[in-house]
């Protein structure tokens, strides 16, 4: 107690002001010890790292800002298109599952009998796991035993090739990720559950049609929602690795080698921890960028109940 | 909410209102039905595929539904040879057992402390936490593969099982905090009279009141340590270690183009609990997703 003895000018901190701090920093001493241990100094380490030339098996030799030149200059390292491909997927497939899961989300909104069992249904697919996920659709798609070909050809449509074709394999990733649309769908619904009923009946006093109420009404009110996904998703399709990794293993011809899935290679099976950590690095410096953008844009087109 | 916004206008400017709401409710649920069918797809094939012989699952046409129900495909599927299908259930069950204990008791402790102790930095450590989210976990994903290898932690279960017991996540902390802060401050201020411990009114006033959301966490937990992949692919090697994903994936590269029924079949047993997970507690996956409003 000696901080409350003695000390005119400055305000005595009370004696529950010491034991709130000391139980604060007992009650999360797991996450302080966890954010140094697994995420502090493993960054400091990967930012060394990315400056090095480390073989696993022998001691890393610093080289530089090498790394991060080669990836931009070595077209073998495959950096450049590695990076090509998760944009091109992130880009497509991010928009499309947000259009899907509101599109979904409006239809499921509507009051009829048996909603309950269309929810459920619609959000089956995300609770397969990815693996078993990814083999069914690899079976279904099979080119010549598969049931999606045999469908096709009943309809006199040629057969695709799918993720054997060079033009086909990203294409039907980007396809397969709207079969994942549960989770967004769920908050898009809850959003919609959340509008307030006079907003329509205001507008629709006003004279606006179905079309003019969504744009006006509809979408401003779950632009944070969509604001969020979009954020979420870009960042979630940088992970993107499973389904490259067990159904095309980056082919045909590199046509589905992800970003992630390249750094797999070069980390595990090259060895190139060096060159990987820059890759691991660049590959936040990216997310971060876009981030920004995302803010800045949403800035403009977000509407929020509550302005700060 | 009686009606869909977009089309309610429309029809109530509309003088034979009557019919269109029906032609409206054919052709809704016509969509419904249709999309229902392109939904359960991939869930019906896989339970019809292994449910073939060998020679109808490589039939052309296919069929969707199995002439007979071949159940021994399970059991074969099970023993078959080069595999350890027993072993990689108890090693998953193992590493889901102690990351969702590690996760549940870490995050609800560093919760409350989040939720309801007022202490300097408190504000620094919740935003670092939650910044985390932006965190790929490749940015360190290497130096800690390269501290497992050196302290022998490869083909241990310890880098899968020990992280979580840290914090438990962000968006875990995130959720619970959430939780705690609608508790009312009534409940604890009578019990700090009485002389309990905020370790005290943690367990016994929070853990019950927020059952919910506790459970919520146990099941995205379950779910997402269940279903990992990468974690497991990058950290064991021995095939005895192997988790269900590594070893329907290891017979996938030994036997799944010729003996497809039974990939279906394991990857079905694989599907089993989440199915039934999801089914017991469908309300808590509903909450769980629009409370943090992510996509997990």
């Amino acid at each position: 107690m000696a901080s409350t003895t003695g000390k005119i000018s400055k305000p005595a901190r009370s004696r529950s002001f010491w034991r709130d701090t000391r139980d604060g920093y007992l009650f999360i001493a797991p996450v302080v010890l966890g954010l140094l241990i697994w995420t502090t100094f493993p960054m400091i380490a990967s930012l060394i790292l990315s400056f090095t030339d480390y073989p696993i098996l022998k001691s890393p030799k610093w080289v530089g800002v090498q790394n991060y030149v080669d990836m931009f200059s070595i077209p073998t390292l495959r950096v450049m298109q590695s990076l090509g491909v998760t944009l091109t997927f992130a880009l497509t497939s991010v928009p499309l599952t947000l259009i899907a899961a509101l599109g979904a989300a409006l239809l499921l909104n509507q009051k009829l009998r048996g909603m309950n069992f269309f929810r459920t249904t619609f959000y089956l697919p995300t609770i397969v796991p990815a693996l078993a996920s990814a083999f069914v659709w690899g079976w279904l798609l099979n080119p010549q035993f598969g049931l999606v070909n045999s469908i096709l050809t009943k309809f006199g449509l040629p057969k695709g090739e799918f993720f054997t074709g060079t033009s086909s394999a990203l294409p039907t990733l980007i396809f397969l990720s709207l079969w994942g649309i549960g989770p967004t769908m769920v908050v898009f619904l809850a959003g919609l559950q959340s509008i307030p009923e006079s907003l329509y009946e205001a507008g629709k006093i006003d004279g606006a049609n179905g079309a003019q109420l969504f744009w006006n009404i509809t979408l401003p009110q779950l632009s944070p929602t969509i604001f969020y996904n979009l954020l979420t998703g870009i960042i979630g399709a940088f992970q993107y690795f499973l389904s490259a990794f067990v159904l095309t293993n980056g082919g045909p011809v590199f046509a589905t080698f992800f970003y992630n899935l390249n750094l797999y290679e070069k980390a595990f099976k090259w060895q190139q921890m060096g060159l990987a950590s820059a890759m691991a690095w660049v590959m936040f410096a990216i997310i971060l960028v876009l981030t920004l953008i995302l803010f800045k844009f949403s800035d403009a087109l977000v509407y929020y109940e509550v302005k700060k | 909410m009686s009606q869909a916004p977009t089309l309610s206008a429309h029809n109530a400017a509309n003088s034979a209102r009557h019919r269109n709401t029906r032609i409206r409710t054919i052709i809704l649920y016509a969509v419904l039905i249709l999309f229902a069918g392109v939904f359960l797809l991939p869930l019906i094939w896989m339970v019809g595929t292994s449910f073939k012989t060998n020679d109808e699952a490589y039939m052309w046409p296919p069929v969707i539904i199995p002439s007979i129900l071949r159940w021994q495909n399970y059991p074969e599927a099970w023993t078959y040879q080069n595999t350890m299908f027993a072993k990689w259930t108890l090693n998953t069950l193992t590493i889901t057992f102690w990351v969702v204990l590690g996760i549940l008791l870490s995050s609800t402790l560093v919760a409350y402390g989040f939720a309801r102790i007022k202490f300097p930095g408190r504000n620094f450590w919740f935003i670092f936490t939650i910044a985390t989210i932006m965190l790929p976990p490749q940015v360190t994903m290497i130096p800690l593969y390269i501290f497992y290898f050196r302290i022998n932690w490869l083909d241990t279960f310890n880098p899968l099982t020990i992280p979580p017991w840290f914090g438990g996540g962000a968006l875990n902390i995130f959720l619970l905090r959430q939780f705690f802060m609608s508790i009312p401050t009534e409940l604890e201020d009578a019990a700090y009279i009485d002389g309990a411990t905020r370790f005290q009114i943690l367990w016994r006033i929070f853990m019950p009141l927020s059952l919910p959301a506790v459970l919520t966490v146990a099941i995205f937990s379950f779910q997402s340590v269940w279903n990992d992949f990468y974690g497991p692919l990058i950290y064991l090697r021995s095939i005895e270690n192997f988790t269900l994903a590594l070893g329907i994936n290891q017979f996938k590269g030994l036997y799944g183009d010729t003996q497809i029924q039974y990939m279906m079949a394991v990857s079905f047993l694989m599907t089993i609990p989440m199915i039934i997970v999801f089914f017991i507690a469908q309300r808590f996956f509903i909450r769980g997703i629009t409370l943090t409003g992510v996509n997990r």
